[in-house]
């Protein structure tokens, strides 16, 4: 019995991997996908992206159209940029974050909670925080700022002699946003990355968004741009925890760095 | 039906006769399995910004135009996949896909992430070179990938209406509602179809590369 669900939820995963691969896939049924990739933690979770990745290569016509010159050279202006980081991060040493206590799933849940308690002195310093950031990165998130509907979260350490703190800016309306983080320990990508991790009441608490991950790079502040998932209606939490190179699915969430709660603008 | 309604006509050669091309197209492509630039791109090696925009640039553009509703979309598009390549370029794994492979995957991801985000369908542009596709030559041939000439072979290997259903969904970035109402196949049918293509391919696929470890311990 225990062996022929065990089948039916091994092709079930692989039929939402399929439709996740042909960009064919609701929120509901990502949530569903993710709970079995924990489930069958044996999957190749890229397994039929690189399948469908390989057909569309197979599908290329022979002679296509080059990239058209400005665009080429704005792409290559961006590259700079992130080599020029890259090659900072290789001038510096590596160090990972220092760890964080073990949460359990009820810690978890406690977030919250914790993070209220955290972000009255954050918001104390962070009021005396001036350091420059990126100009591009830094305009596009004053400029969102500004816009209707956008929110806000100040962003602690869970313990309470962590060094690290921020923010973050969220437009549900575009989707888009920004970290402002100061303090996080320089990362050396090929070993661990940051990622952050967007909580929504219309998710499934036990599988909050995707976020992103990020690498810090320098000592200073650093805005980070966020890149959700999937779509985020209304945060209420954000969290970054470290994970392995390229994210997880879904976090164990030790070590968690920094956590914060959206702000409840006053009425 | 589907073609008159959803794709211009001759975009998709292999939609006819999927023998005669077999993997003509991949010519432009040679070389993608040799000289690492995405490792050279995550070691920080800023001249490999060019090579890489010269070996993919065409590759990007070709997927981001298809998966936007017009150019200005599909400009921003292929620069937020080109960011997304330089941040993930150090998770390339060469023995699990070649670069061009991963270069897609991380560009499929992307565009079909900002499509989900406009909340809008794909709308299938079909733009000069892909009519241009029937034009691979007989050196391209020569030229070909072998991990994309046994994807090529396995996808002709599949049902018509696998195939077609897989066309549209993987390449021209249909959803499956739009496949079921341009060719009339209930949306069931359609997801069966992509569903079991793929799986049916990832079958052939493991059987080729069986083979050939078989071949290889002779």
């Amino acid at each position: 019995m225990n062996d022929d669900r065990t089948h039916f939820e091994r092709q079930r995963l692989w039929e939402l991997m399929a439709d996740r691969a042909s960009g064919d896939l609701g929120s509901e049924e990502l949530a569903e996908l993710h709970r079995l990739l924990i489930q069958f933690g044996d999957v190749d979770s890229e397994e039929v992206d690189r399948l469908a990745a390989m057909i569309d290569v197979s599908l290329q016509p022979g002679h296509p159209q080059p990239l058209p010159q400005a665009l080429r050279a704005r792409i290559a202006q961006d590259a700079s940029r992130e080599i020029e980081t890259s090659l900072q991060l290789a001038r510096r040493k590596p160090r990972l974050p220092g760890m964080s206590p073990t949460w359990t799933p009820a810690a978890w849940l406690g977030w919250g909670a914790a993070a209220a308690c955290l972000l009255v002195a954050v918001s104390m310093w962070w009021t005396n925080s001036g350091q420059k950031s990126p100009l591009d990165l830094a305009r596009q998130r004053q400029q969102l700022l500004q816009e209707q509907g956008t929110v806000t979260a100040l962003l602690a350490p869970p313990a309470p002699d962590g060094r690290a703190h921020g923010d973050v800016v969220w437009s549900s309306s575009s989707q888009s946003g920004f970290m402002r983080l100061q303090g996080l320990p320089i990362n050396d990508p090929t070993v661990k990355q940051y990622q952050l991790w967007i909580f929504d009441p219309s998710q499934d608490e036990r599988y909050p968004i995707d976020g992103g991950v990020f690498d810090v790079t320098s000592e200073g502040e650093i805005i980070v741009p966020i890149h959700a998932a999937i779509r985020a209606k209304q945060p209420n939490l954000f969290a970054i925890t470290v994970e392995k190179p390229g994210g997880v699915v879904v976090s164990q969430r030790d070590p968690l760095v920094l956590l914060g709660k959206v702000a409840v603008k006053p009425s | 039906m589907y073609l008159r309604l959803s794709v211009v006509p001759g975009s998709d050669p292999t939609a006819s006769n999927p023998a005669v091309h077999q993997v003509a197209r991949i010519g432009p492509y040679r070389g993608w399995m040799s000289d690492s630039v995405l490792r050279r791109v995550a070691a920080g090696d800023p001249t490999a910004v060019d090579e890489i925009l010269d070996r993919y640039g065409a590759l990007v553009w070709s997927i981001a135009r298809r998966f936007s509703a017009n150019l200005s979309d599909a400009e921003d598009g292929a620069q937020d996949v080109f960011i997304d390549l330089w941040r993930s370029a150090h998770r390339y794994d060469e023995s699990l896909s070649s670069e061009a492979t991963f270069v897609t995957m991380v560009a499929r991801r992307r565009l079909i992430d900002r499509l989900r985000k406009k909340q809008r369908n794909p709308a299938p542009q079909i733009l000069p070179d892909d009519l241009a596709a029937q034009s691979g030559s007989e050196s391209d041939r020569a030229e070909q990938d072998d991990e994309v000439a046994q994807v090529y072979q396995a996808l002709a290997g599949l049902r018509p209406e696998q195939q077609r259903a897989l066309r549209l969904s993987i390449y021209h970035g249909m959803s499956h509602e739009q496949i079921a109402a341009n060719t009339g196949e209930p949306l069931g049918t359609v997801k069966s179809h992509v569903r079991r293509g793929l799986i049916r391919i990832r079958e052939l696929l493991g059987a080729d590369r069986r083979g050939a470890a078989k071949e290889g311990t002779v």
